[in-house]
């Protein structure tokens, strides 16, 4: 996956079109665009899925593989970059770090996803009514095998936050810590 | 009646005969014949040329525009207006002949070698008998003379051109008026035009040697003489209607009250503009310039260019003053010399016309047909056809040509009353509509089917040479394109760009010539070799504007059109921006 020599060899994540110079380049045509844009979407969901990624910098990015097609040295310019990161968020797939929108949180699955996770793995391991520390769920040697493995914090207490307005859940704070109880 | 349905070019405007120059326009004028308002013809344009007056409809302009020679006019006047009534112009006609009427185009062809022979006594005559094909045989010395074009009842007669000897009218009588022999009492002719007269008309027989040809025949063919035109041109005219020019049926305009003679033709000025037209209409009534167009082909520089710089009229008098000549040499010996004449009178036209730029203009027509003579004779001869000399030519030939008198308005032949503006911008479109759907300059063809508007400013006013329209001119003249329905149309692009393009040149179509064009291209053609041969070729504006003859500027619109229709996408790179067809339109 590192090497991206020819089409085959890319990794099912990857879009057709990813060898398709005009890809690189923002259509004015609307309909084009709103493919172009989908397209990027979910390339850019599964890259991050694939790569577990949950922030994204974008100016680090730009020169990763995901923007960045060095058979062809084609790369999608930083703007339109954030025009897709934007339009992520918009169905909150993803989220600015800060306004200077920079660095945005990748959510490849929705918080309301994760947050249904979570409550499964906890209820399958029998963790209902006990409290757990938000690093035992994203660092802890049971969770290895989750997606939600590794989340970043801010993204974990966003995807709890559904589940404490879902009333399944309450969050504690013990001092810098933080705890969880699912019931 | 004396008028007769025109052509009109693609942009509404009459069609001009060769040499005839547009003088004057005047719109909302209305038609009458004698005193009552001929329907239909209430609402157009009066077209003022050297040789016609065309009355051209707004409404249905194919269907209802008509002409009236100014050669069949004897008198005008002009009526001011009064209250309520538009001022008007008066026409009054000749008596009817209709037998003149269609022998301006048959000239031509009748007088293939005209060489000089002894010139006649100058005559107080202000037209001089050289130009039309009817003739009259003198009776003195049996010299077939041509019979003047404009010649009525009231006009004195002309002398042979030969003996000097002024016939009989009762001799003209019969060339003018081919069925009235039998109807004339024998008594009032001459001895010697009973003779002509005499000979059995209707079997066609030559008027030199009696012998009795076919009815066909336009020349005898014991000696060659001309055959009298009256019984065979009519003949031809009702039956074949070889005549070219134009559709030679006069048509009548509504229905006349019996007994009433109509003998004038009134044009009402509704929109004012009838000074300037009576002003005009009195000069081109002066300078007859239709006498001009059926005078000899040759050109007639005696020696040196003395009688170039002449004016007009000068030289209207200096052409009519050539006798027409039926000297006949047969054979080889008559080719040489008919040949070493054209030569030598191609010789002294171009001597005489590079002498000052006066006699150049007024020699522009020549000159241009003898480059073009050259130019073909070029081609056709590989052995002369030295590539540079060919290019010099072809050349200069465009050049030449390009001078557009029948397509520059200028703001003198519009009236000056309140709506002249726009009327002279809506003349000016129509000139220009006129000018790019030429089909000898082909100019929108050679651009790609599309020219800027800055472009079409350059060449318009190029071929204009003088009397150079403004920028703000040729805008707000395109924008009437639409208004006026013509032939061409103008475009603005997305990026403000203005093009005058065709009509019929849709979008879609631009699109299906660029895509079925990057279909065609070859597989190994330029494009970088890293990318997935399944996207097909990719070009650039360049490469689309060498294809298709547009500018850059062109080109890049049209392909930002066609991108806009979703059948091509772009990338946007180092060199600019590159082409692709788009994979996500015509995959969904």
């Amino acid at each position: 996956m590192s090497d991206v020599k020819g089409e085959t060899t890319l990794p099912p994540y990857y879009p057709e079109f990813y060898g398709f110079p005009p890809f690189y380049t923002r259509q004015p045509n609307t309909l084009s665009w709103s493919s172009q844009l989908s397209q990027w979407r979910s390339f850019i969901l599964g890259y991050c899925r694939a790569h577990k990624l949950w922030r994204l910098n974008l100016v680090d990015a730009m020169d990763t593989e995901l923007f960045f097609n060095k058979s062809i040295n084609r790369k999608l310019p930083l703007p339109t970059i954030r025009e897709v990161v934007d339009d992520l968020v918009k169905t909150s797939n993803a989220e600015w770090l800060s306004s200077e929108k920079s660095i945005a949180y990748i959510f490849w699955r929705t918080p309301e996803d994760f947050a249904s996770q979570i409550y499964g793995w906890i209820d399958s391991t029998g963790q209902k009514n006990t409290v757990l520390t938000l690093l035992e769920l994203t660092e802890g040697d049971h969770s290895t095998d989750q997606e939600f493995y590794g989340m970043d914090q801010a993204m974990l207490n966003k995807c709890l936050n559904v589940l404490v307005k879902r009333g399944q859940a309450q969050v504690f704070s013990v001092g810098d810590d933080k705890g969880i109880k699912v019931w | 009646m004396a008028f007769r349905r025109i052509e009109l070019t693609p942009a509404l405007r009459p069609l001009l005969l060769p040499n005839e120059t547009l003088l004057f326009v005047q719109d909302a004028v209305g038609l009458y014949e004698g005193r009552y308002k001929v329907p239909n013809f209430q609402n157009g344009s009066a077209y003022l040329t050297t040789h016609r007056v065309c009355f051209v409809n707004n409404d249905e302009p194919r269907k209802y525009s008509v002409a009236l020679e100014l050669k069949d006019v004897e008198k005008y006047e002009l009526y001011t207006g009064f209250l309520k009534s538009s001022p008007k112009i008066t026409l009054y006609l000749r008596p009817s002949n209709p037998s003149l009427l269609n022998s301006g185009d048959r000239s031509a062809s009748r007088s293939p070698t005209k060489t000089p022979i002894q010139t006649p006594p100058r005559s107080s005559t202000p037209l001089p008998p050289a130009n039309t094909p009817r003739q009259w045989i003198c009776p003195i010395c049996t010299f077939p003379n041509p019979l003047p074009s404009n010649f009525g009842s009231s006009a004195a007669i002309p002398p042979c051109l030969t003996c000097g000897v002024k016939p009989n009218r009762a001799v003209i009588d019969v060339a003018i008026n081919p069925s009235a022999p039998t109807l004339r009492p024998p008594n009032e002719r001459s001895d010697d035009s009973m003779l002509q007269a005499g000979i059995d008309r209707s079997k066609n027989a030559c008027p030199r040697c009696t012998f009795i040809n076919d009815q066909a025949l336009r020349n005898c063919e014991l000696c060659g003489e001309f055959l009298s035109l009256s019984d065979i041109d009519d003949a031809l005219t009702s039956g074949n209607s070889l005549s070219r020019n134009e559709s030679p049926a006069p048509a009548y305009l509504g229905s006349v009250p019996s007994g009433e003679q109509i003998d004038s033709v009134k044009l009402s000025f509704r929109a004012g503009g009838e000074k300037p037209f009576m002003e005009r209409l009195k000069g081109s009534m002066v300078q007859r310039k239709w006498l001009l167009e059926q005078a000899p082909t040759a050109p007639t520089i005696t020696a040196g260019a003395a009688n170039l710089t002449l004016d007009v009229q000068d030289g209207e008098v200096s052409f009519n003053n050539l006798p027409v000549s039926t000297e006949r040499v047969i054979g080889v010996r008559g080719l040489e010399r008919q040949n070493r004449n054209l030569r030598m009178n191609n010789q002294r036209a171009i001597a005489g016309a590079f002498e000052d730029l006066e006699a150049l203009m007024s020699r522009a027509k020549e000159i241009i047909a003898l480059a073009e003579n050259f130019a073909t004779q070029l081609a056709d001869n590989p052995s002369l056809a030295n590539s540079d000399a060919k290019e010099a030519l072809d050349q200069s030939t465009a050049l030449l040509a390009l001078r557009p008198s029948d397509f520059s308005v200028t703001k003198d032949q519009i009236s000056s009353s309140s709506s002249s503006l726009s009327l002279y911008h809506a003349e000016l479109a129509r000139s220009i509509a006129d000018f790019l759907a030429d089909d000898r300059r082909s100019i929108l063809k050679k651009e790609g089917g599309a020219i800027t508007l800055v472009d079409l400013w350059a060449i318009y006013n190029r071929a204009r040479g003088i009397e150079l329209i403004s920028p703000s001119d040729l805008e707000n003249s395109a924008n009437l394109f639409d208004k006026l329905q013509l032939p061409v149309r103008l475009r603005q692009f997305k990026s403000g760009l203005l093009v005058v393009q065709e009509r019929t040149r849709t979008d879609e179509k631009v699109a299906k010539s660029v895509l079925a064009w990057m279909e065609s291209l070859s597989e190994a053609e330029s494009w970088d070799k890293r990318v997935d041969r399944r996207w097909g070729p990719s070009i650039l504006a360049r490469d689309a504007a060498e294809k298709f003859g547009w500018s850059i500027a062109v080109a890049n619109e049209e392909l930002e059109m066609v991108e806009e229709l979703g059948v091509l996408c772009r990338e946007v790179g180092i060199e600019g921006v590159r082409w692709w067809k788009n994979p996500w339109i015509t995959a969904s």
